[in-house]
């Protein structure tokens, strides 16, 4: 608990109850009636009454949040409580949110009147991911009746993860990784999917004859089943820009989609990396476990800054980035640098998706005649940048809805994502 | 609570309206106004519109000149609806007892010295000016103790 120094002010009553007494009394002096004093005794005598003497120096304020770490959309507690020496009149919390922050219980102000402590509470609900504060608290306590003192406190940060989507791992890179996982792998192995039939060599187990086949062909036949592989995600995040409102923007979806990818793949024991391009570059190496994906989204907590920087891509270790990796980068595809990082990493040879976030095309004025072309050409554009990217086989999926992001990546399961040099 | 404030406006504007010359009764209706005001929640939050509804009762009983019974029930209406125009807001109603208790003390101490200037009224002085002096120094020293002062800037 923080003691903090006070100062007292004169609050509204005072200064109405000194007016009238001035009023009347001067009333009364010019007029020269006496009994006008009547109207200036009562406001002078409570005047009287009033005494700063042995006002607190010094208030404890705590602001104190239940949870350090919460996801969005789930609810937090925080409470504040403040200790005086002395007996307050009033005390008066008041809560502003931040933008993105809901007041799901509790109202903005809470009072509570005479007493030496008083507490408030609020349960919270954020609604956008980051390092956040959840807003601003402030207290106005009341000594004597008429002295004021204010004070404001910032709650401190809460980590608030993004929720993430539903999403499987159902995309996997041509190239899978020799550790056991639960893709299937075009090689043959010792995994359950069946993958063919081929004659028994010496050393086959006998569980695998397949009798059926053996009996027709009057020769022993096995079973074959396909390799049951890990695979390789990189998730990248275009950070370049970022358009929508507080808590949809393009970064904000992005980000969601990109921890929906990463729960999916890691559950499914495969090992996910994240990369994000805008302001410092900040890369992750692919790993498994759950930990992981704290680490990925503590990671994405900085990727807020403006950068006038064109990432280099050289810079990222292989180890981050390996070439058999799958990379899904999640971009509204507005920042040229973005689009440069495309490009590059495919002329590598990396099998690569990417995921258009933008859900909200430019406004069209209702004043200009020529907005509505404009929006046209816009949209041309978008499309001659989607058939430039697809030039370089770079399948572009727009995810624009808060649906599952697994029906917007479906039409790919179909198509064979291309790995090497275009 | 609002609507007890504005009752006790009303009142307050209505004592002194009752011996208004007719001309000026316009000035107690913009009175009724301020205090209408003075008790809803947007034109509530400015301080203002309290204090110009109080010093207008008090305009209107400068000017009405009601008589000392009628001018001391006004002093204590006045300083009864400055009090209920402290009411914080969103306190819930179970506090309003023991918030007009914390008040108490305001509103005896008005009646006493209401009961006080009451008294010597009733005793016949004869006029000073010196009386008056008095009386206009003890309002200004009482409005510069009341008006707000910067703290010293801590270095």
């Amino acid at each position: 608990m923080t003691a903090h120094p006070v100062t007292w002010r004169a609050g509204a009553r005072l200064r109405r109850l000194a007016t009238i007494a001035l009023l009347a009394m001067a009333a009364a002096a010019v007029t020269g009636h006496g009994d006008l004093l009547l109207l200036a005794a009562p406001a002078l005598a409570a005047l009287a009454m009033t005494g700063r003497r042995g006002a607190p120096a010094k208030l404890a304020l705590k602001a104190t949040v239940a949870v350090s770490r919460c996801y969005e959309g789930e609810d937090i507690e925080l409470t504040v409580s403040l200790d005086s020496p002395r007996v307050l009149d009033e005390i008066t919390f008041s809560f502003d949110p931040a933008v993105t922050v809901a007041v799901v219980c509790g109202t903005t102000t809470q009072v509570t009147v005479g007493g030496t402590s008083a507490e408030a509470r609020w349960a919270l609900r954020p609604a956008a991911w980051g390092r956040r504060t959840p807003g601003l608290v402030r207290v106005r306590c009341r000594y004597g009746s008429v002295w004021q003192a204010n004070l404001k406190m910032q709650v401190g940060t809460v980590e608030i993860f993004p929720h993430p989507p539903p999403a499987r791992a159902r995309l996997v890179p041509p190239d899978l990784l020799r550790r056991i996982g639960e893709h299937q792998a075009r090689t043959p192995g010792q995994g359950i999917e069946f993958a063919g039939i081929r004659d028994y060599v010496v050393g086959d187990r006998l569980r695998d004859v397949n009798w059926a086949v053996s009996s027709r062909r009057r020769r022993l036949h096995v079973n074959q089943r396909a390799a049951d592989r890990a695979a390789d995600l990189v998730v990248m995040l275009d950070a370049f820009s970022e358009v929508g409102p507080p808590g949809d923007s393009t970064l904000d979806v992005a980000v969601r989609g990109a921890a929906a990818l990463t729960t999916a793949y890691l559950r499914a024991g495969d090992r996910v990396g994240a990369v994000a391009l805008g302001g410092m570059l900040r890369w992750l190496a692919p790993d498994t476990g759950d930990r992981h994906f704290y680490r990925i989204a503590e990671m994405v907590f900085d990727v807020r800054q403006d950068s006038v920087v064109t990432p280099d891509l050289d810079r990222i270790p292989r180890t981050a980035l390996p070439p058999a990796a799958l990379v899904v980068l999640f971009s509204p595809l507005l920042d040229e640098r973005a689009i440069g990082a495309v490009t590059d990493l495919r002329e590598r040879g990396f099998s690569l998706i990417v995921v258009d976030v933008l859900r909200h095309e430019p406004p069209a004025s209702q004043r200009s005649d020529f907005s509505g072309l404009a929006l046209r050409l816009w949209r041309l554009d978008r499309g001659a940048l989607r058939a430039r990217l697809a030039d370089l086989a770079v399948p572009v999926v727009v995810w624009d809805t808060g649906d599952d992001l697994g029906v917007a990546l479906a039409p790919l399961r179909r198509l064979p994502i291309q790995a090497g040099r275009p | 609570m609002k609507a007890a404030t504005a009752a006790v406006g009303v009142i307050m504007l209505a004592i002194p309206a009752l011996t208004t010359p007719r001309p000026l009764l316009a000035l107690a209706g913009v009175g009724v106004l301020l205090v209408l005001g003075s008790v809803t929640s947007r034109l509530g939050r400015l301080p203002w519109i309290g204090t110009a509804a109080a010093v207008t009762a008090a305009v209107v009983a400068v000017i009405g000149h009601p008589g000392a019974v009628l001018l001391a029930a006004e002093g204590l209406i006045i300083l009864g609806y400055v009090i209920l125009l402290d009411w914080p807001r969103p306190a819930e109603r179970a506090l309003a007892w023991r918030w007009l208790r914390l008040q108490a003390p305001a509103g005896l101490a008005g009646l006493i010295a209401t009961g006080a200037v009451l008294a010597s009224l009733a005793v016949s002085a004869p006029a000073s000016p010196w009386i008056v002096l008095t009386g206009l120094a003890c309002a200004v020293a009482a409005y510069l103790v009341a008006i707000p002062r910067e703290p010293p800037r801590q270095r």
